[in-house]
C-alpha cells in the first residue's frame, strides 16, 4: 500500500512539473487542433481538384481556392460578417472561405503562436494597434501594391489609416473604428438638477462634475484603470489632452493627467474595484446599473448596456478639453497573414471594405466607418444621438503609438497608472519609471 | 534448448509491456518533452517581435537570464511567488492535516463530509478565481457584507485594490481549494497505519498528544513529505489565480513567475524573455523534484 502511495506520489509530481509548463503545451496542442482542421479542408480541395481534372481543362484563375479566416468580434457581430461573405461566396464561385472564430483576448496570442507553428490563416481581424506589431515581425504581408492600385484609402480617416501604416508601407486595412468619449447616465444629472455635460467642457469642469456627482448611492467616474491594453486605452487620451504622448511620459502634462485621475481614486470619486475590471465588467456593474454618473466609454458598450438595463437612461459626450482635445482610436484592421492566395485574400478584404459593406457592417455592430464617404453616406452617424457624437469625436481620435513594440510601451503605462492608485510610487515617480522604461525600448 | 525458449518467452513479454508504455511516451516526448526543449533553448536566443517570423535567431548566452535577473519586476514576481506559496502552506497544510485526523474518527457522515469537502478541489481554478473575485469585491462582496455586519470590520476593504490586502485575497482563496488536496492524500495516508501500535502504546499509557506526535507523525513522515512537496509544487506554479483575480495587479503587487512569463510572450511578444522566465519557474520545480525523488528512494533503500 505505501509504495503504492509513493508511486502514485511520484507521478502526480511528474505530471504537475509537466504541466507547469502551460505556455509551451497550449501551443502545442492547438497546433493538432489546426492540423485537423487543415486536413479536412485539403481533402476537400483535393475533390474538387479532382473533379476539375476530369472536367475540361482549367486554367489557374479559374482554380478553386479555399481561404481561411479568423475574427474576433463576438457571435452577434459575426452575424452581419458571415453574411458577406456568404455574398462574397456567391461572386466569386471559385473561393471558398471558411472562419474561425477566436476568442477577442485570444487572438493576439493565437496569431502569434501561428507565426510559430507556420499555421496562419490567410486573412484576420485583429486589433488596430497590433496590426504594425505583425507587420514588424513579418508575419503581415505587405500588400501596399493592392492599396495602392485599388485607390480608395484616399477616403479614410487619418487616425485609422496611419494604423496599418509601417515603415512607409501598408499592412493592413481599417474595417471598423471606435473611440472613447464620455458617458452620463440622464437620471442622475436630473435628480442632481445639473446641466447635461456638453462638448465645450474644460477640465476644470469636468473634474467639478465628478466630484459634485459622487454620493453616498453612486459614483461620479468610471473609467478603465485594468492591467491590460484596456487600462491605457482609457488613461491615455488624458495624457494627450494634457500636451504629453508615450514618448513625454515624465513631462509636466502626463504627471498633470495621472495627477487628476489618481485623486478621482483616493477620494473616492472612482470605484477602487477598478484597478481589477475589464470595460465590460465595469459598466455591467457600475454604470448599467446607476451606479456610476459618468463613464469614459466606447460606443461598443451600447449592447452591453442595453443587455444589463435596457431603460437605462444615458447621453454621451465628447471629452472634456485641456491643452487638445483627444481621444484614442479602437477598432479592427483586417490583414492579409499569407501570400499564398493573395490574389483571393485580396479579393476577400477588398470585398469587406467596399464603402456599402463597411457602411454595413459598422452600423449593425455599433462601430463607425473608417470611411469618410461612408460616414457621409449614414444617416444613422449623423442623426442618432450617441453614435453622431461618437463621430464628432472620431475627428480628434489619434491611433496608440504607431510603434511596432506598442505592447511594451503600453505595459509600461500600465504598471505607472497602477503602481500610483494602489499607492505604492507618486504619479511622479510612477512616470518616471515608465518613461525610463519607454526610453529603453528600441 | 529450454533456456532459449524462456529467453524467447522474456523477449515477447517485454515487447507487450512496451508496448504498452509506448502510445504514453510518443504523447509525453511530443507535447511535452519538445515543448519544454524548445523553450530552453529559446531562453539562450533573442526571439522578439523583430526576429520571431524571419527566423534570424541569435544564442545570446545567459543574457536573457542576466535581463530578467536586473528587472524589478522579475525580483518582485520571484518574491511574490515565493511568499505566496509560503503563506499558502503554512496554513493549507496543518488545516488539511487537522481535517484529515477529524474525518478519520468514525462518525456519522464522516465519509460522506468529508466527500464533500473535495468538491473544492475537484472545481477548475478558474471557476473558483472568478467566484473569489465577486467575494473579494470591495463594493459588493460577501465577505465584506460579512465582516462588516459581523462587526469585525467597521469599513470595507477595498481588498484587490491594494497590494497586501490583493495578495491576502488570492492566499486565501488558494488555501480554500487546497485544504482538501492535503486532507484526502493525509486521509488516505493515515488509513494505513498499523492499529497494533497505537493499542500498545495506550497500554503503555501514551496520552492522545503523545501518542500523535511520537506515532501518528513520524509514521506519516513519507506521506507529509510527498504531500508538502507536491503542495509547494501546485502552488508555485500558480497562474490562473492571480491572472483572473488581479490580472497580476495592482501594479506588481500580485505577479507572479507564470503571469509575468505569459505577459512577456503573449503580451509584450519579447518570446525569450518569457521563455527564460518560464526556465527559472521550471528549474526551481525541477530542484523540488528531485530533492522529493531522492527523499524516497532513501526511505526505500533503509527499508
Amino acid at each position: 500500500m505505501k509504495s503504492i502511495m509513493k508511486k502514485v506520489f511520484a507521478l502526480l509530481i511528474v505530471s504537475t512539473l509537466a504541466i507547469s509548463m502551460l505556455t509551451a503545451c497550449s501551443k502545442s496542442s492547438k497546433d493538432a487542433d489546426k492540423t485537423d482542421q487543415k486536413s479536412t479542408e485539403t481533402e476537400k480541395k483535393n475533390d474538387t481538384e479532382k473533379k476539375n481534372d476530369t472536367g475540361s481543362v482549367s486554367t489557374k484563375e479559374d482554380e478553386p481556392v479555399s481561404i481561411e479566416m479568423w475574427y474576433h468580434i463576438s457571435p452577434d457581430q459575426a452575424k452581419v460578417l458571415l453574411g458577406m461573405l456568404d455574398e462574397f461566396m456567391e461572386e466569386n464561385p471559385n473561393i471558398k472561405v471558411t472562419t474561425q472564430s477566436v476568442a477577442f483576448a485570444e487572438i493576439k496570442k493565437q496569431l502569434s503562436i501561428g507565426v510559430a507553428a507556420d499555421k496562419l490563416p490567410d486573412v484576420t481581424l485583429c486589433d488596430t494597434v497590433d496590426n504594425i506589431s505583425f507587420a514588424a515581425m513579418g508575419a503581415a504581408v505587405d500588400i501596399t501594391d493592392e492599396v495602392e492600385a485599388w485607390g480608395e484609402l484616399d477616403h479614410y480617416f487619418d487616425g485609422p489609416r496611419s494604423s496599418a501604416l509601417y515603415d512607409g508601407k501598408y499592412y493592413g486595412v481599417p474595417f471598423y473604428s471606435n473611440c472613447l468619449a464620455i458617458m452620463y447616465n440622464k437620471d442622475i444629472f436630473d435628480e442632481m438638477g445639473l446641466e447635461y455635460p456638453d462638448g465645450s467642457w474644460t477640465w476644470t469642469e469636468f473634474a467639478d462634475l465628478v466630484a459634485k456627482t459622487t454620493t453616498e448611492d453612486h459614483y461620479g467616474l468610471t473609467m478603465c484603470l485594468y492591467k491590460s491594453e484596456e487600462g491605457t486605452f482609457n488613461v491615455l487620451p488624458f495624457i494627450w489632452q494634457a500636451g504629453a504622448d508615450f514618448s513625454s511620459l515624465d513631462s509636466e502634462g502626463a504627471v498633470e493627467a495621472l495627477t487628476m485621475i489618481n485623486d478621482f481614486y483616493q477620494k473616492g470619486y472612482m470605484s477602487k474595484e477598478l484597478v481589477s475590471m475589464t470595460q465590460a465588467d465595469m459598466c455591467a456593474s457600475l454604470f448599467a446599473t446607476g451606479k456610476s454618473a459618468m463613464m469614459v466609454a466606447g460606443s461598443w458598450l451600447r449592447t452591453n448596456i442595453k443587455n444589463e438595463n435596457p431603460n437605462l437612461n444615458y447621453g454621451v459626450t465628447t471629452f472634456a478639453t485641456y491643452k487638445n482635445g483627444a481621444s484614442p482610436i479602437g477598432g479592427g484592421n483586417i490583414m492579409m497573414m499569407k501570400d499564398d492566395h493573395k490574389e483571393a485574400s485580396w479579393k476577400l478584404m477588398e470585398f469587406l471594405c467596399r464603402k456599402e459593406n463597411s457602411l454595413k457592417f459598422c452600423e449593425d455592430a455599433g462601430y463607425i466607418s473608417p470611411r469618410t464617404d461612408a460616414v457621409e453616406m449614414s444617416t444613422l452617424w449623423a442623426t442618432d444621438p450617441i453614435m453622431s457624437v461618437y463621430c464628432e469625436q472620431l475627428k480628434v481620435a489619434k491611433a496608440r503609438g504607431p510603434h511596432p513594440k506598442w505592447p511594451e510601451i503600453s505595459s509600461a503605462i500600465q504598471y505607472a497608472v497602477q503602481d500610483t492608485v494602489s499607492g505604492v510610487k507618486t504619479p511622479e515617480q510612477a512616470l518616471k519609471d515608465a518613461a525610463a522604461t519607454v526610453a529603453e525600448i528600441k | 534448448m529450454k533456456k532459449v525458449k524462456r529467453k524467447s518467452y522474456y523477449d515477447k513479454r517485454k515487447l507487450i509491456v512496451f508496448a504498452f508504455v509506448l502510445p504514453a511516451a510518443i504523447y509525453m516526448f511530443l507535447m511535452i518533452i519538445i515543448p519544454i526543449i524548445n523553450n530552453i533553448v529559446m531562453g539562450f536566443q533573442n526571439v522578439d517581435l523583430m526576429n520571431f517570423a524571419k527566423g534570424e535567431k541569435k544564442f545570446i548566452g545567459f543574457d536573457m537570464y542576466k535581463k530578467i535577473f536586473q528587472n524589478s519586476t522579475f525580483r518582485i514576481a520571484l518574491k511574490n511567488t515565493i511568499s505566496y506559496t509560503f503563506w499558502c502552506l503554512v496554513f493549507q497544510f496543518p488545516l488539511g492535516f487537522a481535517m484529515a485526523l477529524f474525518f478519520s474518527k468514525k462518525f456519522k457522515l464522516s465519509q460522506f463530509l468529508r466527500g464533500l469537502t473535495v468538491i473544492a478541489w475537484v472545481l477548475p481554478m478558474i471557476a473558483v478565481a472568478g467566484v473569489f473575485k465577486y467575494m473579494f469585491n470591495g463594493d459588493i462582496g460577501i465577505i465584506n457584507h460579512l465582516l462588516v455586519n459581523l462587526k469585525i470590520i467597521k469599513e470595507p476593504i477595498k481588498w484587490l485594490a491594494y497590494g497586501d490586502s490583493a495578495m491576502t485575497a488570492i492566499i486565501i482563496a488558494n488555501i480554500w481549494k487546497g485544504v482538501p488536496f492535503n486532507m484526502i492524500l493525509l486521509s488516505a495516508a493515515l488509513t494505513t497505519l498499523p492499529t497494533d501500535v497505537f493499542e500498545a502504546a495506550s497500554i503503555d499509557g501514551a496520552n492522545t498528544v503523545k501518542r500523535f506526535f511520537y506515532i501518528t507523525v513520524p509514521l506519516l513522515k513519507p506521506a507529509i513529505i510527498s504531500v508538502l512537496t507536491l503542495g509547494f509544487i501546485y502552488t508555485f506554479k500558480v497562474f490562473d489565480l492571480s491572472y483572473v483575480m488581479t490580472g497580476g495587479g495592482p501594479g506588481s503587487a500580485t505577479e507572479m513567475l507564470s503571469t509575468l512569463a505569459y505577459r512577456y510572450s503573449f503580451s509584450e511578444y519579447n518570446f525569450s524573455q518569457g521563455s527564460a522566465v518560464a526556465n527559472v519557474l521550471f528549474i526551481l520545480l525541477m530542484v523540488v523534484g528531485i530533492f522529493y525523488i531522492s527523499l524516497v528512494n532513501k526511505e526505500e533503500s533503509n527499508n
